[in-house]
């Protein structure tokens, strides 16, 4: 396939520190295109503040951030892109003081470096990554992620 | 030959890796066990009962994913099994008791200025923006005490942060008045005290309510005991730090409540409960929870 014959390593798991994923995720990411110098990406993850409510009873609070990312580069790669974050986050109900599950989509940006080599190995990122919560209030963020790249199998 | 030498060896060789475990795992249980048995004695000497009060410090203390004073991390330290919780308490443009520590909203909030520039209405607007996803409301202590189940169980510390504008006595008349008035429909008299660096405030609750315990806010222990000795308010609420266990004695023998706070950490803790006070305000409650159980 032309327009997609160099993926050599596509499939990469980081956790990252902040980012989109709040205060921190664990993520998979895949390389689904490539071509020259330009790759596409796309990743989902799992983070969260808290496991047990404030009733201390297990009700976890829940970030899923999806991305995709459009990579420049052979081993330092500029990175751009954009996704979504959904959260399923415990508060309290005012009216009863019970917990109560608020569910609410939010919007990330992120541009950034990385170190992503085509045998695979270690993988570092470094981005900026503003959010706009709830489609409404932006935050300036930012993450550090360090994870593992997977070797392609030799065909 | 070289066979039989060579299982001898192996089996050698296999008894001491078994001895080694069987070692290692000796030696990881006795460790255990000691750290677990490592108990800390106490003798508790107070006004209190000989015991002291646990309480968290705006609930979970600072630090935590819940902001202090919020609803969830006041109901979230009643569910340690603490005895009750300090609050910072402010009152709104129209008279609206509320949970909240800083002088000015900007500093961890949405919202500008201060708590007692907005009507409770539209501090319903308001929220602890520290987290991204995650947004806290202001606490009303009114709707946290009608709806506390078993709210007569705990015991409350009232931090009354008298920030506001305009006729400086008009406001701390209201205040006095609200807080009372709080107090008194939720029968709280006995599992509270009210606390404050303002001998104006305080006097004033004195006035209008003789048997309140009041708590005086000093820098210095110096200071707390001339003041309180001088208005005769029941304790001294002060850093623990800046307090030794004689001087906790001193107060005590003369008949003065101590409340500290400002333990951030266990040791902290240990070392706040190793001077005797009265009621203990901890940013690690669940361990103070554990520690005089």
């Amino acid at each position: 396939m032309a327009q997609n014959d160099s993926i050599n390593s596509k499939h990469i798991v980081y956790a990252e520190g902040a980012g989109i994923g709040g205060y921190g995720s664990l993520n998979y990411e895949n390389v689904f295109f490539s071509k020259g110098l330009f790759k596409l990406s796309a990743r989902i993850g799992v983070g969260t503040y808290r496991v047990l409510d404030f009733q201390n009873r297990f009700n976890p609070d829940v970030i899923i951030p999806v991305a995709l990312y459009g990579l420049f580069g052979k081993t330092h790669f500029a990175e751009f892109g954009f996704g979504q974050a959904i959260s399923s986050t415990v508060h309290v109900n005012i009216e009863n003081l019970q917990p109560d599950r608020r569910v609410n989509i939010h919007a990330n940006f992120s541009v950034g470096y990385r170190y992503q080599r085509k045998t695979g190995g270690l993988f570092l990122r470094l981005s900026y990554s503003p959010l706009i919560e709830y489609y409404k209030t932006f935050r300036h963020w930012g993450g550090l992620s360090v994870g593992y790249v997977f070797k392609a199998k030799k065909k | 030959m070289n066979r039989v030498f060579c299982r001898k060896g192996a089996k050698a060789l296999r008894n001491t890796k078994k001895g080694l475990c069987e070692t290692l795992c000796l030696y990881v249980l006795v460790v255990l066990s000691l750290t677990s048995c490592q108990k800390e004695n106490f003798d508790i000497v107070n006004l209190n009962n000989n015991n002291i009060t646990a309480l968290g410090h705006s609930g979970m203390g600072v630090g935590r994913v819940y902001p202090p004073d919020t609803y969830e991390s006041i109901l979230n330290c009643l569910a340690t099994g603490a005895d009750g919780s300090e609050m910072n308490v402010q009152m709104t443009k129209d008279c609206v008791l509320v949970a909240f520590h800083d002088e000015l909203l900007g500093t961890n909030t949405n919202f500008e200025g201060l708590i007692n520039s907005y009507t409770h209405a539209e501090l319903e607007n308001v929220y602890y923006d520290t987290y991204p996803y995650m947004r806290f409301s202001i606490m009303t202590l009114d709707n946290l005490f009608s709806k506390l189940k078993n709210q007569e169980d705990y015991f409350f510390t009232f931090d009354c942060k008298l920030f506001a504008v305009g006729d400086r006595q008009l406001f701390l008349e209201n205040y006095a008045n609200t807080l009372i008035a709080l107090i008194e429909k939720h029968n709280m008299q006995n599992r509270m005290t009210i606390e404050s660096n303002e001998t104006a405030f305080l006097l004033l609750i004195q006035q209008k309510q003789p048997d309140y315990k009041l708590f005086f806010y000093p820098s210095t222990f110096a200071e707390g005991l001339e003041v309180v000795q001088q208005y005769h308010f029941a304790g001294i609420t002060i850093d623990w730090e800046k307090i030794s266990r004689e001087e906790t004695e001193t107060a005590h023998s003369l008949g003065i409540y101590i409340a500290t706070w400002n333990t951030h950490t266990k040791q902290d803790n240990i070392n706040a409960v190793h001077k005797n006070p009265d009621f203990i305000q901890s940013d690690k409650i669940e361990h103070l929870v554990r520690l005089l159980e």
